[in-house]
């Protein structure tokens, strides 16, 4: 036989999602810029990380909130091609409808069997001013939604921690609170190479639905920057 | 196995994932098999994937108690069913005692391995690190999958508890799966596993009688390997290579070259650990 036997032999696709809060509170104080920064500052580390494990496809995507949501990043992307447009804030925090849009991208139609878990970083800084409780329903009932491993980070002192803990799902697991620039880019970092470098890996665990799980060993979180010399740079 | 000019052979190799190789893992699956030696005995296959993720520090080890007990009892199940010899009555004995007995056994081979051989320091500093995360049962430390199939002159038997895959190609050499309930439970690298609970009630199991023309090949897998191919089609296409390769460059050939290709696969695919069991129809004159 000249050829292995099969088909064509693929890597497992891993989708990773920045949610992103771009509502006008965004905009104060250089939040959303410094978030723009943050992401386009991780991608080389990302890649990195990504280049470091063949066997799995990173693929990323973007959502946006403000009035509703919209795909910022609507194809998934190759992560070794993703490249970073700024966002702009404006509007109110419809964060319902989007989890909604992401239960959509997230059901067993729209993902292979075969794909690793899901990496769903969701970045916020306010309170919800729709529907939360159903697009987190409609997020949880879909099954790679259950089985993502979903992050948050808080930015400033306005962020909604109840909320961001049930988007979690996890007692153990906290939102990260990001007080200044240099702790989002800390955070954003890690979410974005050590989360994606655990996600990567083939390592199966038992099925437990008695438990909320997180279904890849969580690294370690880092701790926040060392807070800045001025008041004008805390959040 | 007699009364027929069709008898069974077996092959297989389990391989270390490129993943665990670049990681240094061990390779956590295993495999074993009893070949017919005389046309009255029977086949029984058994492939086992011990979980991955760091709390299963014993993974390895519990895989290979599992293939090695699967074989045992299937052995025995075989016996009693020749003393009773009664066909129709199998498939209620299948659904419900022999998953027990493989469970419980596996269970109490576990925990007498453990009594045998407790965790050493530094496997207990990774437990206690860990085991909040799945109790205190240091039994859940050897967690594995299972597969397996019993063949005999009369029937076809496969068992599964958790992910995995089972593929038959028949005569004609059309591919499928075996009507074994899909769990939609198993995706994302969870599965259920030998140190569930109560794991027997996820075994799913399936009986068929074999009439005159039984299939030409049972390929038992662990998911390393379909994980490893862009689709379903794909994945089918490798067992009936497979069984191509076995009729065209011999039973011998083909299992030489089967972890290599095995292993070629992983660093192309998956990267996880693979593990194939063939089970294939011999026609003899």
């Amino acid at each position: 036989m000249s050829k292995l036997p099969g088909g064509a032999l693929a890597s497992r696709p891993l989708h990773f999602i920045w949610i992103a809060d771009c509502s006008g509170s965004m905009s104060v104080d250089g939040k959303i810029q410094a978030l723009n920064n943050a992401i386009r500052e991780a991608i080389p580390h990302m890649q990195q990380v990504a280049s470091e494990n063949p066997n799995a496809q990173v693929m990323v995507r973007a959502l946006a909130f403000s009035n509703g949501a919209r795909w910022h990043i609507s194809q998934a992307v190759n992560v070794q091609d993703f490249r970073w447009q700024d966002l702009k804030a404006e509007g109110v925090t419809d964060l319902g409808k989007a989890l909604n849009m992401l239960a959509d991208v997230l059901s067993p139609e729209a993902m292979p069997g075969r794909a690793l878990p899901p990496v769903l970083v969701l970045i916020s800084d306010g309170q919800p001013t729709d529907n939360f409780d159903a697009g987190l329903k409609a997020l949880m009932e879909s099954p790679w939604g259950k089985k993502a491993v979903r992050i948050a980070i808080a930015i400033g002192e306005d962020a909604d921690h109840d909320i961001l803990q049930r988007y979690i799902g996890h007692p153990e697991f906290k939102p990260m609170q990001a007080n200044n620039a240099e702790t989002l880019v800390r955070y954003i970092k890690w979410a974005s190479t050590e989360v994606l470098k655990s996600a990567s890996s083939p390592a199966s665990q038992m099925l437990d639905i008695s438990a909320a799980t997180v279904n890849i060993p969580l690294p370690s979180v880092p701790d926040p920057a060392t807070p800045p010399d001025t008041a004008a740079d805390v959040w | 196995m007699s009364g027929s000019p069709v008898t069974w052979d077996v092959m297989g190799a389990s391989v270390r994932g490129a993943t665990h190789i670049r990681t240094k893992q061990p390779n956590q699956d295993a495999i074993a098999w009893s070949a017919p030696a005389h046309r009255e005995d029977c086949l029984i296959l058994a492939v086992s994937d011990g979980h991955g993720a760091p709390r299963y520090l014993r993974s390895h080890q519990g895989s290979k108690l599992a293939v090695k007990l699967t074989l045992e009892i299937l052995k025995e199940f075989t016996n009693d069913d020749n003393a009773i010899g009664e066909l129709a009555t199998l498939p209620d004995r299948v659904d419900g005692e022999l998953p027990r007995t493989l469970v419980r056994s596996w269970q109490s081979a576990v925990r007498a391995d453990l009594a045998a051989h407790p965790f050493t320091p530094t496997e207990q500093l990774l437990w206690s690190q860990q085991k909040h995360k799945n109790g205190n049962d240091p039994l859940r430390a050897y967690g594995a999958t299972l597969l397996a199939a019993l063949i005999t002159s009369r029937y076809l038997l496969l068992l599964q508890l958790g992910d995995g895959d089972i593929l038959i190609v028949d005569s004609a050499g059309r591919v499928g799966r075996p009507p074994i309930p899909n769990d939609p439970r198993l995706i994302a690298n969870e599965t259920t596993s030998l140190c569930g609970e109560t794991a027997w009630q996820d075994m799913r199991v399936y009986f068929q009688p074999l009439t005159a023309r039984p299939p030409a090949l049972v390929m038992l897998a662990t998911d390393g390997y379909s994980n490893s191919f862009a689709d379903e089609k794909g994945f089918y296409a490798a067992a009936a290579d497979l069984l191509e390769a076995i009729h065209t460059q011999g039973s011998h050939e083909t299992c030489i070259q089967l972890p290599g290709w095995l292993r070629a696969t992983s660093k192309a695919g998956s990267g996880d650990d693979i593990s194939v069991g063939l089970a294939y129809t011999v026609h003899r004159v």
